[in-house]
């Protein structure tokens, strides 16, 4: 849970998601705007502390860490790629001088050796442009250079908010390639929070976060109301929208094991 | 990551040249103070080589008598002190030894002019300081040579053979041998390359005091057999090694051979030398510029730390954004604190060591005098490392939040609350601080020195922060009736400047520019006006001439024979006191209106009243008596030895001064018997009258018990010049105070006249009775609080005082001090005498006609000073000299006023445009937007320079006269002119509009390229 103040009042950001990600794995956070998709990648990114409940990323309890710890982690293992790529990006450096200045805490933290700058460059399909300064760079290299940033140090997690919002689709199909290929070379966990389907459905798994909880899950093609922690579950907005506040359902098992919910009304 | 820093900078090259200059800015301020006292040491010694006799640079050991008994070689040996004198000026490492041995001689001229003596002197370096019209240097054994002067006289010259004779004075005041005869060859005649220089102000051989001398070698004199001869120790200072940093070396120098003087003669023997005390006038200005310097730097140093605080702050948090990035991969602080502070301090650091060697150069173009490049010492790198700590600690408090903030916090935009919080307890600790300072130097009489050099600056910043609270709301309430009135320009610069985040503080440093400027321009004009004022008082009179060596009575006879109208020339003579009495000038009040130089500050009495008060004109001016006047020929007096005085021991005469030359003539009664009361005198000297001074009874002979004297009348050519009731008036004699009181004469009036008496008299001297013909009292016109009753009067005698009138201050006395007439203190002096500082005061129109009379009338003019000319001097004391560093600190503060409102356009641009698109958006036109630019950036810095003035104000209220200008308190106007001071700051503030101007300009052609971007 997250709660934060606006104006006097409390704010409940998030409440009641229970969410697992699996190593390796590739999770699209979708909802809609104000669902609570970025305070999430904040908190799992470490920006942000849970007011309640526990969030783990690797072996660590991320609620319990210390500042400092918190800090080593987003420098080794934890990737963040802010919404807008040139929040990502110092202006004033070569793309080579941004990636190993990402490097820098890994390198001085764990002593092994890092890859080279260029490489993480080739990566995400910004071969030769190591010399590149952020602002002579097409919306879409610039985005990718974040997320060379993102990953310079390494990480096990890859945090990405809303890396395709403003990119035409071939500029989103090379942001995407560079997710994939990243994930695939370096088995890097990738949560992207994106308003964009079809980023979705090409990452293969899409958590779909209402009103501060995970509302939906979908896989393969296909959508998952999900079971919360409390036993609730969301049904699809479309099905929502027939029954009024106060309906009733009947909820009953089929024989084949089924489980149906049959309106008063019906 | 010096890569990366060197990135930043080159990316924000601007902000980072910003830095730098101010940086330099605030060095030059801090390095300035030391570098600028240097300059005015250096000013200060020059002005004194300038002004001093070349007789100041000498030192001068007591004169060595070395006296054998019989004609030797070896005279020197006999000198028993010379070694420990020679030892003495030994420790005058810096100063030139001169050593001079004289002795006397005769034979140099023949005829009957050959029993004159000459000196013969053999003096170290001769040779090389003067020029040979003849001949070549006396080096060789029996060889000399003689000023052209001399050899004209003698008509002797190179080739000549003279044959001395050493002579001393004899018992009976002629000469005797002291030595054989010795033949000399005179190998030279030669004249002085420069006789003005110190090496002349010793003995002098060229006879510009006294004779000249004949020249020799020390050879020749140490083998002419004699048998006294004098040796002269001196050293001469060579004005190239008169320097400010050598000064405690020298008194070293001067104390260590002082104090080896005084060991060979504990009597106390000591040095002749003037040195010491041009040493201290040296340092004296020193000390006076050191005083000033620190309080008309600090408010500049303050303004630049303050600005510098600012931009470092506007810096930091436009790239907040860009540090949220670093910290979000987790960067160790080292990295966060490199990248948040490297990009400002580097330009910072890099400006402290520009600063400190630009100083140098800077002071040398602004500083008085000729110091050309001052040199860094260690006073100026602990200035500059003061300057670089004060910039560090004002940028890393800027950054502060930067350097500690979440990561979270970071990358958000917002302001935290706690800064408003923490801003209005820094504005209200400044408030504070100031009223502190204020009742500091108000209340408790505190000085402009140690921390409190910063008092001004803190008063400044205080009273500006104060009323640019205060001006807050005031703006916000204009911004909405300008609205109201449809008038969106001058609404929008109200309410900017009022809602404007941070806009007290904006007001506030660009009021401590004209603050500053205010604050210096108020201080320049009250120090003017205080020297001039400390002129005209110096000086008495628009115009003064001094006159060489006159007689106090022929002064005053002079001055008014060469103006007899009395419409241009007064003579004063001044009293000669001592320091701590308080001093007393004599003028002739008989023209004192017409000529004083008068002043408001001196009180509401005019001259006229004045003058008035110390003689009424008419008899009644003389307390009812005439002068008793006599002239030559025959005079008798009656006269009663009393019963106890012994016959013909008492001996009585009349001091009688010339009314006209003023010189003095005795008229002696010879001695008194018992059986004679009749006796005569021939006066001779008193053809155009003379005036009774005194009376005097001597004594012949041996101690007796008593001398008396009765005084029945006094008769010239058959008239009563004194009847003896004339004669039994108390009140027209004074017995003189000075002297043992057992020393003193008695007196007492009755029917048979005056009785005088001394009831223990001694041989040899003289009992006086001075003869009263003038109002006593005297009548003075004081000014302060004198300590007694008694004034010094002009011949050194102390004398009663009445007061006529009193003032805050005196033409040509001061503060403190007395106003006699001259004539009236003429007749109480015992006997004329030498005037002490005779000079004449000139009215401003005095024509050359009246100069030229005044030489005729036998008066040697010196130095011809005016007002003007006065002021000019003291314009190159100390402090005036430190006053200079204004125009230093006035072009750093507008260049600094200006960086400060460049930065501030700079940070508002983003908002400025936003809003002003908005403004389009809602139909405003673009004369509209470009209107309101300018009232803003204008009003800024009108309301700006306005709340500095008031602070400026309220500073000069707290500490104005406590600023140490080096002039008397009593002569410094309260407040400055306004027109002077508007004047001082107006020169800013138009450049700072200009700059304002420039700023909307910029901002309008922001707006418009926006706005042609959305098109």
């Amino acid at each position: 849970m997250h709660i934060y103040r606006v104006e006097g009042s409390d704010v409940v950001a998030l409440s009641g998601v229970d969410l697992s990600i699996s190593s390796g794995e590739m999770v699209a956070l979708v909802g809609p705007s104000g669902s609570g998709k970025s305070t999430l990648i904040s908190l799992l990114g470490g920006l942000m502390r849970p007011s309640a409940g526990r969030i783990a990323v690797g072996g660590y309890d991320i609620g319990k860490l210390s500042d400092a710890e918190l800090n080593r982690l987003r420098g080794t293992e934890i990737g963040v790629v802010l919404q807008g790529a040139a929040r990502n990006l110092l202006p004033y450096a070569s793309l080579h001088r941004n990636v190993w200045l990402a490097q820098r805490r890994a390198a001085a933290t764990r002593g092994i050796e890092l890859a080279e700058p260029e490489e993480i460059l080739d990566l995400v399909g910004l071969s030769g442009l190591a010399n590149a300064k952020p602002p002579s760079l097409t919306a879409g290299q610039q985005q990718r250079a974040a997320l060379a940033v993102g990953i310079a140090a390494g990480p096990g997690l890859l945090l990405v908010d809303e890396p395709t919002s403003q990119l035409d689709s071939a500029g989103r199909d090379e942001v995407l390639a560079a997710l994939q290929a990243v994930n695939a070379k370096r088995d890097t966990t990738i949560v992207v929070v994106t308003h964009d389907p079809e980023v979705g459905a090409r990452l293969g798994r899409v958590v779909t976060i209402r009103d501060g909880r995970v509302g939906a899950e979908g896989r393969d093609g296909q959508d998952f109301a999900v079971v919360a922690g409390d036993g609730t579950i969301q049904l699809p907005p479309d099905i929502l929208g027939e029954f009024p506040p106060g309906t009733l359902f009947l909820v009953d098992r089929d024989e084949d094991g089924s489980v149906r919910l049959e309106s008063e009304r019906s | 990551m010096i890569a990366v820093i060197l990135a930043q900078l080159a990316a924000r090259w601007g902000q980072a040249a910003t830095l730098y200059l101010l940086s330099i800015a605030a060095t030059v301020a801090a390095v300035s103070v030391p570098a600028y006292a240097v300059a005015v040491d250096h000013a200060a010694v020059e002005r004194e080589l300038a002004e001093a006799d070349a007789g100041s640079l000498v030192v001068i050991l007591p004169p060595l008598s070395a006296t054998a008994p019989s004609p030797t070689t070896e005279l020197p040996s006999h000198a028993e002190e010379l070694p420990a004198y020679a030892d003495a000026r030994s420790r005058l490492k810096s100063f030139v030894p001169v050593t001079t041995t004289q002795i006397q001689v005769q034979g140099l001229e023949r005829g009957n002019r050959a029993a004159l003596e000459y000196n013969l002197m053999a003096r170290d370096g001769l040779c090389r300081h003067v020029t040979f019209l003849e001949g070549r240097c006396p080096v060789g054994n029996r060889e000399a040579a003689l000023p052209s002067s001399l050899a004209k006289k003698t008509r002797l010259g190179a080739g000549d053979t003279v044959v001395l004779t050493p002579v001393r004075s004899s018992e009976d005041g002629g000469w005797e041998p002291d030595g054989p005869p010795v033949s000399l060859t005179l190998v030279g005649v030669f004249r002085a390359n420069d006789p003005g220089s110190a090496y002349w102000t010793l003995e002098d051989p060229l006879g510009a005091v006294g004779d000249p001398a004949i020249v020799t070698n020390r050879r020749t004199l140490e083998t002419l057999l004699h048998q006294r001869e004098t040796i002269y120790l001196d050293a001469i200072l060579p004005e190239r090694l008169l320097t400010p940093e050598r000064i405690p070396q020298l008194r070293r120098e001067l104390q260590t051979a002082e104090r080896r003087l005084s060991q060979q003669n504990p009597s106390g023997i000591s040095l002749l030398t003037r040195l010491p005390e041009m040493l201290d006038r040296i340092e004296e200005q020193g000390r006076h510029a050191r005083a000033l310097l620190p309080i008309a730097a600090a408010p500049l140093l303050a303004l630049c730390w303050l600005v510098i605080h600012l931009a470092v702050g506007h810096g930091v948090w436009s790239r907040r954004q860009e540090l949220g990035i670093v910290a979000v991969r987790g960067a160790k602080w080292p990295t966060r604190a490199l990248l948040v502070s490297g990009e400002s301090l580097v330009p910072l650091l890099a400006g402290v060591p520009t600063g400190l060697v630009l100083t140098g150069l800077l002071v040398s173009v602004a500083a008085p005098g000729k110091s050309g490049v001052i040199a860094i010492d260690t006073e100026q790198l602990l200035a500059a490392g003061v300057a670089g700590v004060g910039t560090l600690a004002a940028a890393l408090i800027a950054m502060r939040r930067e350097l500690s903030t979440p990561v979270a916090r970071l990358l958000r935009q917002v302001p935290p609350r706690s800064r408003r919080l923490t801003l209005a307890a820094v504005e209200g600790l400044t408030v504070a601080l100031g009223l502190a300072v204020v009742i500091e130097l108000r209340a408790f009489d505190g000085e402009l020195v140690g921390i409190m050099v910063a008092g001004p600056a803190v008063v400044i910043l205080a009273a500006a922060t104060l009323v640019s609270l205060g001006a807050k709301p005031l703006l916000n309430v204009a911004g909405r009736w300008s609205l109201r009135r449809g008038k969106v320009a001058p609404a929008v610069a109200a309410l900017y400047l009022a809602r404007r985040p941070g806009s007290v503080r904006l007001l506030v440093v660009l009021a401590l520019v004209s603050g500053t400027l205010g604050y210096a321009a108020a201080a320049t004009d009250v120090a003017s006006q205080g020297r001039l004022a400390e002129a005209e008082q110096l000086l008495g009179a628009p115009r003064a001439v001094e006159v060489r060596q006159a007689d106090r009575g022929q002064l005053l006879h002079a001055v008014r024979a060469a103006d007899p109208e009395g419409k241009y020339a007064m003579a004063v003579v001044s009293a000669p006191t001592t320091g701590d009495e308080p001093p007393v000038v004599a003028v002739d009040s008989t023209r004192f209106a017409r000529i004083v130089q008068w002043s408001s500050r001196y009180g509401t009495m005019s001259p006229a009243r004045v003058a008035e008060a110390l003689r009424t004109p008419g008899k009644a001016s003389l307390g009812a008596r005439e002068p008793v006047v006599v002239r030559d020929g025959e005079l008798t007096a009656e006269l009663i030895p009393d019963s106890l005085t012994p016959d013909g021991v008492l001996e009585v005469s009349l001091q009688l001064v010339s009314l006209t030359t003023g010189e003095q003539v005795i008229a002696s009664f010879g001695s008194l018997t018992a059986e004679q009361t009749t006796y005569q005198t021939e006066v001779s000297g008193c053809a155009d009258q003379c005036r009774l001074a005194a009376i005097t009874l001597s004594m012949s002979g041996a101690q007796t018990e008593r001398l008396g004297v009765t005084f029945q009348s006094l008769q010239q050519g058959g008239e009563v010049v004194m009847s003896t009731q004339e004669f039994a008036d108390e009140k027209r004699w004074r017995i003189p105070e000075e002297g043992p009181i057992i020393d003193q004469l008695h007196m007492s009036g009755g029917d048979d006249g005056l009785l005088v008496w001394q009831p223990y008299a001694r041989a040899n001297v003289d009992y006086v009775l001075q003869a009263v013909d003038v109002p006593y009292p005297v009548p003075a016109v004081i000014a302060g609080r004198l300590p007694s009753k008694e004034i010094v009067n002009i011949d050194g005698d102390r004398v009663q005082f009445t007061q006529a009138a009193k003032l805050d201050g005196l033409p040509g006395v001061g503060a403190v001090g007395a106003l006699i007439d001259l004539e009236y203190a003429e007749r109480l002096t015992r006997e004329p005498g030498a005037a002490v500082s005779p000079r004449v005061w000139l009215a401003a129109d005095t024509p050359d006609s009246v100069i030229t009379r005044l030489r005729e009338e036998g008066l040697g003019l010196t130095s011809d000073t005016t007002i003007e000319s006065l002021r000019a001097e003291t314009e190159r004391t100390g402090a005036a000299m430190a006053l200079h560093f204004y125009d230093l600190a006035a072009v750093l503060t507008v260049l600094v006023g200006l960086g400060a409102l460049a930065l501030v356009i700079a940070v508002d641009r983003r908002i400025w445009t936003r809003g002003m698109r908005s403004l389009h958006i809602q139909g405003a036109a673009e004369r509209t937007t470009a209107a309101a630019s300018v009232w803003s950036y204008g009003g800024i810095v009108v309301t700006s320079a306005l709340i500095g003035l008031v602070a400026a104000l309220g500073a000069w209220f707290a500490s104005g006269l406590r600023l140490p200008f080096g002039v008397e308190e009593s002569l410094l106007p309260a407040w400055p002119r306004w027109p002077q001071m508007v004047a001082g700051v107006a020169v800013a503030v138009l450049l700072l509009f200009v700059g304002a101007l420039a700023g909307g300009w910029w901002q309008r052609r922001l707006v418009r390229v926006r706005r042609e971007g959305d098109g």
